[in-house]
């Protein structure tokens, strides 16, 4: 049973310009830093994607990408099989997005009505019915159609998250990138929306794109989960792949860094350094100055990723068979 | 259950963004001096302008030899001029003009910045790069000196002191409405309303205006008092309304010489103007506590 791409992500890289003074704009010696580096994955229809890595990595730019908010410098990006930046001048394209920080995600002067019925607003339909698709969104995220007319400032943080839900699916989209959506929240509220999120995803049909520096949080939604390191995809695999079978050190890493509810149990892990400059990365393996199994080869040669089993993919000299 | 109930009441009586406001302004005692002090010099503005000579206790224009210089007292209460002129009445009638320019000027200032500022901040480029040099040209000059240059070019007259004066007055209502700007366009909600196939046009008129509007009305009600003053320095110097007509700066200008026989011929024009100010400043400050608690939630 082999489903089908939504999304296809091929060789994507992303330079941002470090500084734009008037000697280097002239000289044309512009510095760069890489923030994404030949990055390629594919999200199938109706899956969750998590996006696992630590702050600075790239997981929001990528976010950004995948919206058609900014364009990469190379690589492609297709959605249903087209161009993901035609569709976005087109207005086609049926991806929404939930952000980070409900607090700023949505527009302080604005009605939750107004907010989340924004999406609609380049289309032919009448007061009436915006009013009723609102009413309904409301409802199906878990609110009462009392908060209709309040300020975000009104709401709490749930509720404003669930807002910026209820935005996100008014106008049936099919692909939702979801940027660090419970981030902003105490951990109670955590649980309910990635519930919500779940329970929407069935009956929307939806696919998700989840990014998040929690690992815990990833492995609770995510179908398959993917883990970029300083710009680099380093792992991807079924989520019990990731949980159960980590191969990558940096993997690993990350799962002896979620807390054990047994202290006993803990896994003490080392100061492994700072995440590397992206301005003057790492020669070859972005991670080997960090890692733990770092051999001579390394440190000259970045790792392709290399197929392990049918779900699971690793970029690592380690588990090169040649 | 009670808790339901009085949610419920509350949310029936929504007040919207601006009443809440208005409710905190009304709470805040040097606010409401302020507040008082704008409204009557806007009340006594309008009542003057409508109804003219009827209700001036003295013709402003009309000359007296027979009561020049005379001290305040119950029947001329600022006391009168080297014509016999009474000082209040001129004062009063002077009120609509100050009123009319000082709101002209920010109302036309506001107006372009929040044009030019929003284009310049969100569409950047050469369109930000054009629109901010011209406002530097502006900007590189000392605004009443500016003023005056463009007063004495386009002659003496209220309404070219009221284009020399927004000529003037400008590039500070774009600079402030472009910084807002680009601290907007960073934020979630731009982002999400571009993914939502918002135009630009539709983004700045929807996000970015109403979200620059609350700074730029601060900042203006701080600004009105700014505005009466130059005002009258540019009267002062005689390029405001012509003699006879009454004007609170020229009246200043005219009283100086007479400072130490008549004290209170240039002494209550002053107090007026610096009255007039103060309750601008007070008022201002009000309104942008009272913006900036709206954004801290409970």
């Amino acid at each position: 049973m082999k489903r089908l791409n939504l999304v296809e992500v091929t060789n994507l890289t992303k330079d941002f310009p470090l500084s734009r003074g008037l000697i280097e704009v002239l000289s044309r010696k512009r510095k760069f830093m890489r923030v994404l580096d030949n990055v390629s994955f594919s999200v199938l229809k109706g899956e969750t994607l998590g996006i696992v890595g630590e702050s600075g990595s790239g997981k929001t730019t990528l976010a950004r990408i995948l919206l058609g908010l900014i364009k990469p410098n190379s690589g492609k990006v297709t959605f249903m099989g087209e161009d993901l930046f035609k569709l976005r001048k087109l207005n086609k394209l049926e991806v929404q997005a939930v952000f980070q920080d409900p607090d700023s995600s949505l527009d302080p002067m604005l009605q939750v009505k107004d907010i989340v019925s924004e999406p609609l607003l380049n289309e032919k339909m009448s007061k009436e019915e915006v009013k009723k698709s609102v009413i309904e969104m409301l409802n199906r995220v878990g609110l009462s159609e009392e908060i209709m007319n309040r300020y975000p400032f009104e709401l709490s943080g749930g509720q404003k998250q669930r807002v910026a839900i209820a935005r996100a699916l008014i106008k049936k989209p099919k692909f939702i990138v979801l940027d660090e959506p419970t981030s902003a929240l105490d951990v109670s509220i955590q649980a309910q929306l990635l519930n919500l999120l779940i329970k929407l995803q069935e009956e929307f049909g939806l696919t998700y794109l989840f990014i998040s520096h929690n690992v815990n949080v990833v492995n609770y939604v995510s179908d398959r989960v993917a883990v970029i390191y300083a710009g680099q995809l380093v792992e991807i695999g079924a989520v019990d792949d990731l949980i159960n079978n980590p191969l990558h050190p940096y993997t690993k890493l990350l799962s002896a860094c979620v807390p054990h509810p047994n202290p006993e149990n803990r896994i003490t892990v080392k100061d492994f350094g700072e995440v590397p400059s992206l301005i003057n990365p790492p020669s070859g393996c972005r991670f080997h100055p960090r890692c733990p199994y770092a051999m001579e080869i390394c440190k000259k040669i970045s790792p392709k990723l290399e197929k392990i089993s049918e779900t699971h993919w690793v970029a690592c000299h380690l588990f090169n068979k040649r | 259950m009670k808790d339901n109930q009085k949610n419920k009441e509350k949310s029936t009586k929504r007040n919207t963004f601006y009443q809440r406001v208005a409710r905190s302004i009304i709470k805040d005692r040097l606010a409401l001096l302020g507040l008082f002090i704008v409204i009557s010099f806007l009340f006594i503005s309008i009542l003057i302008a409508l109804l003219g000579q009827y209700i001036l206790p003295y013709d402003p224009i009309k000359m007296d030899l027979s009561s020049t210089l005379l001290p305040p007292s119950s029947k001329h209460l600022f006391g009168t001029d080297r014509y016999g002129r009474d000082i209040f009445s001129r004062l009063l009638a002077a009120a609509p003009t100050d009123a009319l320019v000082s709101f002209e000027v920010i109302i036309f200032s506001m107006i372009i910045g929040l044009v030019l500022g929003t284009l310049s901040g969100y569409i950047g480029g050469a369109v930000d790069e054009v629109i901010m040099r011209v406002t530097d040209i502006f900007l590189s000059f000392p605004s009443i000196i500016l003023a005056i240059a463009i007063a004495v070019v386009l002659g003496p007259g209220v309404k070219n002191a009221a284009i020399a004066l927004t000529a003037t007055w400008w590039p500070t209502y774009v600079r402030l409405a472009r910084a807002e700007t680009l601290r907007i366009r960073t934020l979630g909600f731009v982002e999400a309303a571009k993914v939502s196939n918002l135009s630009s046009y539709q983004i700045i008129l929807r996000h970015v205006i109403p979200n620059v509007l609350p700074t730029m009305v601060t900042y203006a009600t701080l600004d009105l008092g700014g505005v009466i003053l130059t005002y009258a320095g540019l009267s002062y110097f005689g390029l405001g309304a012509q003699p006879p007509s009454p004007e609170w700066g020229s009246e200043v200008f005219a009283g100086q010489d007479y400072l130490v026989i008549a004290p209170w011929w240039p002494i209550f024009p002053g107090l007026v103007i610096a009255v007039v100010s103060i309750g601008f400043a007070l008022l201002g400050d009000g309104i942008r506590d009272a913006f900036s608690k709206q954004f801290v939630s409970k």
